[in-house]
């Protein structure tokens, strides 16, 4: 038997835990609307874009602009509705497809973040 | 399909090897995260405490115009906004740090109380940049509401 196997056999999910992962991912539903709003606010403004053939760029750019906001919103609201099936149904199966989701949002911001920091640094040099 | 109960010990629930991976991978961004929005943070308090000279050299390098004298009769309130702003900052992710650390040790020490505190502490992050955020959306609404309300006599 493996350390791991031993640690998961000793941790438990107690009833504060269970509290707190409920909280987590009401705010967590909280972001994730916030994110589809602003969504929203930028296909508005892309399908504007689209109607006028000298704004390509600007086009392009409210895609990728799309793109970047639906994401992390799609794995807030997926990791909601996860943790809500999972606490209700008592599901493991939902727990570890609620994680997973988090998961992928702190992947994709984490990798978000160093290109945000990649940017600075390059604007620092090249100015 | 299997359930919490089949992992019940004693009545009370465990983890599974699935969870247990997904936690260390979301502890190791966690950290990364955490420690970038510090550096936020501390980079927020400098400029908030150096606007003064931020704004003399925006007025070397643009001259006088109504913003940067704008920016210097209100700058006690920029400094306490950015003070507010790092303050906001620090907390968020000051817990996210501690999340990420518990966490850890909870899974590899198989630490129950740091296991159910990191959880503590990722309900605070996420609960203290939510109030951030709902801050911000209210700020802008009065900046807005203020703004239609100067613009409505002249139009």
């Amino acid at each position: 038997m493996t350390d791991l196997q031993t640690n998961e056999q000793i941790l438990k999910i107690t009833e504060q835990t269970l509290k707190n992962w409920r909280e987590t991912s009401r705010w967590a539903l909280f972001f994730a609307v916030l994110f589809f709003l602003f969504t929203g606010i930028t296909v508005l403004f892309t399908l504007m874009f689209l109607l006028d053939p000298s704004m390509g760029s600007a086009t392009l750019t409210g895609i990728i602009f799309i793109s970047l906001l639906f994401l992390p919103g799609y794995w807030l609201a997926r990791f909601y509705k996860g943790m809500k099936n999972a606490l209700k149904n008592n599901e493991t199966a939902g727990l570890e497809s609620a994680f997973s989701n988090l998961k992928w949002f702190y992947v994709y911001s984490g990798i978000m973040t160093i290109l945000y920091f990649s940017l600075v640094f390059i604007a620092m040099i090249t100015s | 399909m299997p359930v919490l109960d089949d992992y019940e010990q004693n009545g009370q629930s465990v983890v599974t090897p699935g969870l247990i991976a997904t936690w260390k991978s979301i502890s190791g961004w966690a950290i990364f995260l955490a420690i970038a929005g510090l550096l936020q943070a501390c980079l927020l308090l400098a400029g908030g405490t150096r606007i003064k000279e931020i704004v003399n050299a925006m007025r070397f390098a643009y001259g006088d115009n109504d913003l940067l004298d704008s920016m210097s009769e209100s700058e006690t309130g920029i400094l306490y906004f950015f003070l507010l702003a790092a303050a906001g900052l620090a907390f968020v992710y000051i817990h996210q740090l501690l999340f990420a650390i518990r966490l850890r040790r909870g899974i590899q020490a198989a630490d129950q109380r740091a296991f159910d505190t990191s959880w503590r502490n990722l309900r605070n992050s996420f609960r203290g940049f939510g109030i951030c955020l709902i801050v911000v959306m209210v700020c802008y609404l009065i900046f807005f509401s203020m703004l239609l309300l100067f613009l409505a006599p002249s139009s």
